[in-house]
């Protein structure tokens, strides 16, 4: 099936047509000098295009915020709560495929076995709209190896695929082939040079790029191959800034704690994960894991290993936001790499911020 | 709705900078900043938690009047004309000198401006101190008088590609961890780390040389390593000729600190001072990281000359990849000093006793001010349990928990006629008050914070003031009830405060917009100063300033065989109001303990790890959970602060140096009983 | 749109020391139709106390007429507050959730319970199960250990237990009274005592971690067969349905996955050392 088509102009009119429909337009948005992050642009308009790397946060912060209101407590006597749910209509623009991705793995964990009505009630309210990669973002990020990009497979409502007239463009469910019919008008058909230039991004993408063996790196992980050192290494690295967790598309450990107010209150969820040595502790004090070493090795495990045996890929999407955010250097693409010995082109150091990032077991 | 604000974090004096989430008028959360040239999108679990005490429901929110005993919620109209109406009583009974004004390293340049503005021009006193008195004081006074000048003397991103950093009484990866994120980089770029501190704290297990002396032998260490480093002939002779004075004078004391003869003070091998004292003096780019840990001592600022002496006989100050880092406690208290929030100086340290100065000030602000140096904090207790201070105007302080000696400071504030505290939560000290005005915090108001490397940053109103009023406006507005009209808003004040302050004069909000300015900031236009004393002291020459051993005021013996220390952590911040208030850091720590040796608890019979004891010193006892291991060697222990329901500080010694008045929390005589 | 989250009210009927730091408190679920009482033995619920939040507490009692208990031992902020709760006052629950012990499994066999402390707790809806179908079980034989005499919970219950035939209640407390006249210390003391056919027993046990793993160490020496051991195990927990991932241990959630392991099972997850 041949690709649609749609031009810059058109597209800034899709925008205004569809931010009609939507309580709240989830772009892109230059914040402070070059801080990228998605904020709602429905009003102000200066929602990107087009793009350089990736936002700061990632779409989960919409689904499952830092914090959030589970329950108005109405009252503490006669525990009386009330559901808050949010009704709000979402259409998230500019998405990354690594991070559509990640709301994919996402949705099957929230609706595995029981279903999490908060997460749900969100995602059914949104519409996601992918901007595929150009180029591979100059931030670290490695979806290349972890089969992730340039080009979102699914979980995508609508993928726009940049071209040098304007962008390709793909369906990918009900709600965005609706969108497609609402404004028919603004789409072409996509010509035979369009999609040779979309291959030849491709190609110039993957190239020397070779993608990641999920299966081999989770039975090393599963066979406890992994030399002890570089847990050492790790657990020394951590300081529990709870970055990585917060900031992590595919992270979904939560807490909930009650904040009173004399004989009512809120319930919150908030963000919460493994680093934390307080993440496991019993009422009694016993903490089953101990060592801080394990606490971090769990976040590598549960995404390089657990997850490829029960999604069948790993859920680190290799966005890199946990790299450019860890205060003890910790590198996950460089431990995947040291591990499965992986020769692959490594970004060199002048491309990432801050560039201090070496690492004892590369 | 959303709105993402940039603002500076509230904790410590890093500065990191972050947005706040904000959703209908609901801070959900903190987005790092990429572009912030201080946290480069770094931030620690505090600073990553920093909205969740903003709306507490605990939050104070409206003005409270102590009535029999009781506080009554009142409205602003009522509590301001009564605070105004007692403060005019007790000036014209007493005197202006019966006032005193704590100003706050947790609020704004411009509040902390005002504050010492109102105590200056409206109550006419130079009462006016803040907690730097407590932490910081003997890295200024000491600074000071080496260079000439009492901040940090080079910037955050040099640490990066330093060959060799001397971290010594700091602990960057919990206290200022987005600096220990550098001092990690640097490590990972090949720097070799030197660690000096009584406890083995992480960047200890990363160390090339950790030496573990004894709380409050200092001195003798820092000493015997430029002995050794001047006999090896290892220092810099051209630099100390050219650049600095004083040099026989300082060899006439230093001769006799042998590494060999300082082992039984420090605890600490002879071998281990010359192999760092090797390392320090050959690397080609040296720092000193330090902080609390050499300042709160008696002989605090003695500390701080002998890491200055180091530094210049090796010629590592005064140019980059270099310099002494003095790793600031709290977001601002760079900035309170900085706003002359302090008893002799005012804005830019400016001292009253310059009469040009001071008649600068007069003529801006049209009042006749006072010319006597005002008391410090530590002498403003004392006063009060004289009964000479009769009244004391506190914003944003918790002394009851935060100053040494708990009961001294009780007695202090209970003998007081008045007392006023503006504060965000009802802490300790505020449960004192005849009147507590509720304060903004971070989130709610715009300003500038001050950082570590003396950079002004902005911080940016998220949220309307929950109370209805942000600390300037409480200020401007008693103010204006005594007749004397102050501008509160934050870029007019700011505007006023670089007018008259000449190493700030570039600073206004415009030019802070991007990524904020380091001072001395000289002239409009100034780029700011990354790196002082370069080819110059501030002062002239570097002055060598001999110092000598003192053994902390209180030494152990049978009653009290133990050094008790005391320090902060990575998941609390000070008294714990903020922190305590936020569900995860609670849940790591929600407990004080005390640190212990394996072999001491053994030899005491504390059987396993989370066991309950008494720790007890000549002023208070405090039954805590012991934390056994070999973090601190036999003979020390170590607790943090944080807890105010179990607080450290009945124990600590308010033993003061005499220079600055900071109290010795480093170093006490205790003894641990099993229970 | 139902909320697995939502809590539900339940009015407290009865309240029983069991000893100083240990309650059972009767629920009475408002919503009688409520499907939190078609628990079986084994599974847990979660219980609310707004203000000091939530936790998992495992039933107490086999299910009877619209009530089950919980016993509840004061050792945080929560279980503090609980502890405070009168007659009459509501609070929140929802359930049941996680795995059941095997009761089809079971039918014909002889038993052995192993309880430490408060870990009798989860096994007594089972074992009141057990008691109430007697006929359907061989030999059964409770070794229960505490701290102390006064430590023991449900001690009029377990009187009537040992009244029934074929069946050996075994006690011992690491810190004996005057008056104690029973074996000290260890549960795993008290193995050699146990007189069970070693091929056809299920054993279960639920305890603290340490007692746990030292009392199946024993238990495999005595030649029970791996496969037939049971342990509930306790994790902290903040929903109960397997999202908020305290509970996880290698990709198993003890919420969804337990509490209730074969000790085969727990081998795999590495919690058996």
């Amino acid at each position: 099936m041949r690709l649609l088509f749609i031009a810059k102009e058109d597209l800034k009119i899709l925008i205004k047509n569809l931010k009609r429909d939507c309580d709240e337009f989830i772009s892109p948005k230059k914040e402070h000098l070059d801080d990228i992050i998605f904020t709602d642009t429905k009003i102000d308009g200066n929602e990107l295009l087009d793009y350089e790397g990736n936002s700061v946060i990632s779409p989960r912060a919409f689904l499952l915020p830092q914090t959030e209101e589970l329950f108005k407590i109405e009252s503490v006597k006669t525990c009386e709560f009330v559901s808050i749910i949010d009704k709000k209509k979402r259409i998230f623009f500019g998405v990354r495929p690594c991070d559509i991705k990640a709301i994919g793995l996402m949705n099957k964990f929230f609706f595995d076995e029981f279903i999490d009505l908060f997460y749900r009630e969100r995602l059914n309210q949104s519409i996601f709209i992918v901007l595929a990669c150009g180029r591979r973002c100059a931030t670290g990020s490695f979806c290349h190896l972890m089969d992730t990009g340039p080009i979102a497979r699914d979980s995508f409502d609508l993928q726009l695929i940049p071209i040098s007239r304007g962008y390709l463009v793909e369906t990918g469910s009900k709600k965005g082939r609706q969108i497609l019919k609402n404004n028919i008008r603004l789409f072409a058909k996509g010509t035979t040079n369009d999609e040779k230039e979309m291959k030849d991004i491709l190609r110039q993408f993957r190239k020397k790029a070779k993608q990641i063996d999920f299966r081999r790196l989770a039975k090393i992980i599963e066979n406890n191959e992994v030399s002890e050192s570089i847990w050492l290494d790790i657990g020394l690295r951590c300081v529990v800034c709870s970055g990585c967790v917060s900031l992590c598309p595919t992270c979904s450990c939560f807490s909930v704690v009650d904040r009173l107010n004399g004989d009512t209150g809120i319930r919150l969820r908030y963000c919460d994960g493994c680093p934390y040595a307080g993440f496991t502790r019993m009422a009694g004090g016993n903490i089953p894991e101990p060592q801080h070493k394990d606490h971090i090795r769990r976040f590598f495990e549960h995404k390089l290993n657990i997850d490829v045996k029960r999604y069948g890929v790993s859920s680190c999407v290799g966005c890199a936001r946990c790299i450019q955010t860890c205060p003890g250097n910790i590198n996950i693409h460089d431990f995947i790499r040291k591990i499965t010995n992986h020769k692959s082109q490594i970004p060199n150091k002048s491309q990432i911020p801050n560039s201090n990032i070496s690492n004892k077991y590369v | 709705m959303i709105k993402r604000v940039l603002t500076t974090c509230p904790y410590c004096g890093v500065g990191c900078g972050f947005y706040l989430d904000v959703r209908d008028n609901r801070i959900v959360g903190v987005i790092p900043s990429r572009s912030n040239s201080v946290s480069k999108g770094y931030l620690c679990v505090k600073g990553w938690h920093a909205h969740e005490p903003v709306q507490h429901p605990d939050r104070l929110k409206s003005p409270l009047i102590k009535e029999h005993g009781k506080f009554k919620a009142v409205s602003w109209n009522i509590a301001l004309d009564y605070v105004a109406r007692r403060l005019k009583e007790i000036k014209e009974k007493y005197g202006p000198d019966s006032l005193a004004v704590c100003a706050s390293a947790r609020c704004t340049n411009e509040e902390n401006f005002l504050m010492m503005k109102f105590a200056r021009a409206v109550l006419e006193t130079n009462n006016v101190d803040h907690c730097a008195r407590t932490c910081h004081a003997a890295t200024v006074s000491g600074l000071n008088q080496s260079f000439g000048s009492g901040a940090s003397t080079n910037s955050y991103d040099e640490l990066t590609q330093m060959d060799c950093i001397l971290i010594i009484g700091s602990n960057p990866t919990e206290a200022h961890p987005i600096v220990g994120w550098r001092v990690r980089s640097a490590i990972d770029n090949g720097a070799k780390l030197i660690v000096c501190d009584p406890r083995r704290i992480l960047t200890a297990e990363s160390a090339y040389i950790y030496i573990q002396q004894y709380p409050g032998s200092d001195i003798a260490l820092i000493n015997a390593m430029i002995n050794f480093i001047v006999n090896e002939g290892l220092h810099d002779k051209q630099f100390i000729k050219q650049r600095t004075e004083g040099f026989d004078e300082l060899w006439q004391v230093v001769k006799d600190y042998t590494p060999e003869s300082i082992e039984d003070i420090t605890g600490v091998k002879s071998s281990q001072i010359k192999q760092a004292a090797t390392l320090y003096a050959k690397s080609k780019k040296s720092c000193i990281m330090y902080s609390l840990g050499m300042t709160e001592h008696t002989v605090g600022t003695d500390n701080v000359i002998a890491m200055a002496n180091l530094s210049l006989v090796c010629a590592h100050v005064g140019k980059e990849f270099s310099g002494l880092y003095p790793m600031r406690g709290q977001n601002n208290v760079q900035g309170a000093c900085d706003m002359g929030a302090l008893p002799n100086v005012y804005s830019g340290y400016q001292p009253i006793s310059d009469e040009e100065v001071r008649k600068k000030f007069e003529t801006a602000w049209k009042v006749k001010l006072p010319s006597q140096v005002g008391l410090t904090l530590t002498d403003m207790m004392a006063k009060a349990i004289e009964g000479s201070l009769k009244c004391f105007y506190i914003i944003g302080e918790d002394q009851v928990r935060t100053d040494p000696d708990t009961h001294m400071i009780e007695r202090a504030l209970d003998n007081l006629e008045f007392l006023i505290i503006q504060e965000i939560f009802l802490s300790e000290t505020a449960k004192k008050a005849d009147v507590i005005l509720p304060g903004a915090s971070f989130a709610e108001k715009d300003g500038t914070f001050t950082n570590a490397e003396r950079r002004f940053q902005r911080v940016r109103r998220a949220i309307e003031p929950i109370s209805g009023k942000t600390d300037g406006d409480i200020i401007a507005e008693i103010s204006k009830r005594f007749g004397f009209v102050m501008e509160s808003e934050p870029k007019k004040v700011c505007d006023e405060m670089a007018s008259l302050t000449p190493i700030y004069t570039g600073v206004n909000f415009d030019r802070l917009e991007e990524n904020g300015l380091q001072w001395p900031v000289p002239e409009k236009d100034h780029p700011g100063t990354p790196v002082v004393h370069l080819g110059k002291f501030k002062r002239g020459l570097g002055k060598f300033i001999p110092v000598k051993h003192r053994p902390p005021a209180e030494v152990t013996d049978r009653d009290y065989p133990f050094i008790l220390s005391t320090g902060r952590m990575l998941f609390h911040y000070n008294t714990g109001t903020m922190t305590r208030r936020v569900a995860n850091l609670l849940r790591e720590y929600p407990h004080n303990f005390v640190e212990i040796n394996t072999a001491d608890a053994k030899r005491l019979g504390i059987k396993a790890q989370g066991s309950r004891v008494k720790v007890k010193t000549r002023r208070g006892e405090l039954t805590v959970v012991a934390e056994v291991s070999d973090k601190v060697k036999k003979g020390v222990l170590w607790m943090p602060f944080h807890f105010s329901d179990e607080p450290t500080n009945v124990l600590t010694n308010s033993a003061f140096d005499p220079v600055c008045k900071t109290g010795e929390y480093k170093a006490c005589a205790a003894r641990v009983e099993r229970i | 749109m139902y909320n697995e989250y939502l809590p539900i009210k339940a009015v407290i009927e009865k309240i029983v020391d069991e000893s100083p730091d240990v309650k059972t408190f009767t629920l009475r679920p408002l919503d009688k139709n409520n499907c939190i009482l078609k628990y079986k033995p084994g599974q847990f619920m979660m219980l609310s106390l707004a203000g000091f939040g939530e936790a998992p507490f495992t039933f107490a009692s086999a299910p009877r007429d619209g009530v089950f208990e919980i016993s509840v031992r004061k050792v945080g902020s929560l279980t503090g507050a609980i502890h405070k709760l009168k007659e009459n006052d509501i609070v929140g629950i929802r359930g049941p959730y996680g795995n059941t012990f095997p009761i089809d499994k079971i039918k014909g066999k002889d038993l052995l319970f192993v309880g430490g402390g408060c870990g009798m707790a989860p096994l007594r809806p089972l074992i009141q199960h057990v008691f109430k179908n007697r006929k359907n079980y061989g030999r059964i034989e409770i070794v229960y250990g505490c701290r102390s005499p006064k430590d023991i919970s449900y001690k009029d219950e377990i009187k009537t237990w040992q009244a029934n035939s074929n069946t050996k209640v075994h006690l011992t407390v690491d810190e004996p009274d005057e008056d104690w006249t029973g074996a000290c210390g260890v549960v795993c003391i008290l193995f050699d005592k146990i007189n069970l056919a070693l091929n056809k027993t299920y054993v279960f046990l639920c305890g603290p971690g340490i007692m746990i793993k030292s009392a199946i160490k024993d238990i495999l020496k005595l030649g029970f067969k791996e496969n037939n051991i049971y342990a509930s195990l306790e994790r902290y927990m903040k929903c109960g349905i397997g999202k908020c991932g305290h509970c996880y241990i290698k990709g198993k959630y003890v919420c969804l996955d337990g509490p209730n392991f074969s000790y085969t099972k727990m081998r795999e997850l590495g919690i058996d050392s």
